[in-house]
């Protein structure tokens, strides 16, 4: 009878599921975050710190306020769905769709350009089109979100603001949208000086929650470019007459991803990045470390921290470390050694990188997605078994978060038990 | 900048469109940066950026005789630095953190826009690159935007695209080189999310 139990248990394990559903695990990792279970998290967006498994406590750091999403971060977003955390408050959230339980949303310091961009009745817009502020509950649900009426049968009519840059980048613009009486929108990014960075997004498919709509220049722009234009527009030809409720533009540069929403009134304002810790002990740079991660389309900071064991700030780097490389690889780094794992260009949800460094002359194991799809041993010196203080979840360093919400994270000396 | 001396440095502060700007931990000395090669790669250099003034900013400041008004939380600062080529072609930018603590080296460096930090030789403030303790100053060059009063008033104009100008609204910040009419008021660009520029520029 027990036989026949462990056999089907066995037959059960999925390493791309719940960590405790391999029999490898029995015993309990070292150290786990964010787990399927929820263990040791808060509520979603409470802006309150979270915990790992066993009680440990998270060290955390952000210099500024920043907003977190409870549900899906671009469609089907209802008044509510947004919080602003005050600094130093983690944000806790699905991330992507919605779905898969909560983690870390850890990302890189980014600067919103856009004035005033909860008022588009305010000066530091123009408007071809009729604009009645505060008429609909926004996704913060204050009541300030904004009415365009397009009653022109004979041109488009768009509330645009000019963005003063030369920055020889790609450009991201986004904008928060529902139907009023029509379904049709677009979001227009257009350049003075240079067209490489421009874009348009449409909508035809606007309900009454909020989607957020999102540009992002296809190429960078040059050194031309002197100004950006962006435009809400409502309708998508000319023509198309109503109305459609707008909230919360957003405008960065250097950039392709669609980021959290920074508020910004009189000024462009700077959201800083996440910096996230657990203090621990009992484990060196022998270990294995796994995680998943929720990441929006785009080029991510090479480099951009998942998870990592390190000892003390270590500005050197990580002793072992999943690590973003270049927008389509994840990096397993060790102090001495690296491996890569494609993630396959456009996939946004990673369920579930691996990284193991077994100490000698190679010393890095990868798989993604619980598959050794990746396995593979790569070169190194293997000898930077560092002692290790502490677990990082997100950036380990300011600049170099993974722009996403990091879950599932699990860090244990044993080769298997976090796989 | 040889990966010995990057292994020395802090907190990359904000890396995005352009220079990296690295602050050089204060438990780090000049022998290890000495042997770590920054007299041989790195030129001395004058690093003047928009600043969060902090408040240990504040007290470092006011030590070196820069008073702040209490409410201005936001300034063109400029700060002593290394100019380092960096293995991928381009260069980063070195700067001393004020805090002594180093698990604390960024909190006293937060960078509202990096794309508006500017580089200057040692030549252009004699004496300032090889002060000891006063190696951050308020510079003396003007805010790089403006704004028409918060308080009312539409001289302030700022310059279109089409060759006209506008008022803008009270209190929104443009670039000063786009300012027109009168009664604008020289401000800082960025602020940090959470901040009121109404009140901290």
């Amino acid at each position: 009878m027990l036989t026949a139990l462990t056999l089907a248990l066995l037959t059960q394990c999925d390493p791309a599921g719940p960590i405790v559903s391999c029999p490898s695990t029995m015993g309990g990792p070292l150290f786990e975050f964010a787990p399927a279970t929820g263990a040791g998290m808060t509520g979603t967006c409470a802006c309150t710190s979270p915990k790992g498994t066993k009680g440990e406590a998270m060290v955390f750091a952000r210099a500024s306020n920043a907003w977190c999403t409870k549900n899906s971060t671009t469609t089907g977003i209802v008044p509510g769905d947004m919080v602003e955390c005050s600094s130093a408050q983690p944000r806790i959230m699905p991330g992507g769709d919605g779905s898969g339980g909560n983690g870390l949303l850890s990302e890189p310091a980014l600067i919103q350009n856009a004035l005033q961009v909860r008022f588009l009745e305010n000066a530091a817009w123009t408007s071809t089109e009729a604009v009645t502020a505060n008429t609909t509950a926004s996704p913060s649900n204050a009541v300030d979100a904004d009415t365009l009426n397009d009653t022109s049968a004979v041109a488009q009519s768009c509330t645009s603001q000019v963005i003063t840059t030369s920055s020889a980048t790609k450009h991201t613009v986004s904008v928060f949208l529902r139907a009023g009486t029509l379904a049709k929108a677009q979001l227009k990014m257009v350049g003075t000086g240079n067209a490489a960075g421009d874009c348009t997004a449409s909508t035809t498919t606007l309900t009454t929650p909020y989607d957020r709509i999102t540009c992002t220049s296809g190429a960078a722009y040059t050194g031309a470019l002197t100004a950006v234009t962006v435009s809400v527009c409502v309708g998508t030809v000319v023509g198309d007459t109503g109305t459609v409720i707008a909230w919360g533009v957003n405008h960065s540069v250097s950039q392709d991803y669609l980021a959290s929403f920074i508020d910004a009134t009189a000024a462009p304002a700077t959201r800083q990045s996440d910096l996230a810790h657990f203090l621990t002990s009992g484990i060196n740079g022998v270990a294995s470390i796994a995680a998943s991660f929720v990441i929006p389309a785009g080029t991510h900071p090479a480099g951009g921290g998942v998870v990592s064991i390190q000892n003390g700030a270590a500005p050197g780097g990580p002793s072992l470390g999943l690590l973003m490389e270049s927008g389509t690889f994840v990096r397993c780094f060790q102090q001495g050694g690296l491996g890569y794992m494609a993630l396959g260009g456009t996939q946004s949800v990673v369920d579930r990188a691996y990284c193991w460094n077994k100490g000698g002359t190679f010393p890095i194991a990868n798989c993604l997605n619980g598959k050794l799809t990746a396995f593979a041993e790569q070169s190194g010196n293997g000898g930077d078994i560092q002692t290790v203080d502490r677990v990082v979840v997100g950036a380990f360093t300011a600049a170099l978060a993974v722009g996403g919400v990091v879950k599932r994270v699990c860090v244990d000396p044993n080769q298997t038990r976090c796989r | 900048m040889s990966p010995t001396l990057r292994n020395l440095l802090g907190f990359l502060a904000v890396g995005v469109g352009g220079i990296g700007i690295y602050t050089v931990l204060p438990s780090t000395t000049m022998p290890q940066l000495v042997a770590a090669g920054i007299n041989a790669d790195c030129a001395q250099r004058i690093s003047v950026c928009p600043e969060r003034i902090t408040p240990a900013l504040r007290n470092v400041l006011a030590d070196a005789g820069d008073v702040l008004p209490a409410g201005k939380r936001y300034a063109m600062l400029a700060r002593q630095a290394r100019r380092c080529p960096n293995l991928d072609g381009g260069v980063d930018e070195l700067v001393r953190a004020v805090r002594a603590d180093p698990s604390q080296a960024d909190s006293d460096f937060d960078l509202p826009d990096p794309e508006r930090c500017r580089d200057f030789a040692c030549a252009v403030a004699p004496g300032f690159c090889a002060q000891g303790n006063r190696y951050v100053r308020v510079a003396s060059q003007a805010p790089d935007c403006v704004r028409a009063p918060v308080a009312g008033g539409t001289t302030c104009q700022r310059a279109e695209l089409d060759g006209g100008q506008r008022y803008f609204g009270a209190g929104n910040v443009f670039p000063a080189g786009e300012a027109r009419g009168t009664g604008c008021e020289p401000v800082a660009c960025t602020t940090i999310a959470g901040d009121d520029p109404n009140t901290t520029l």
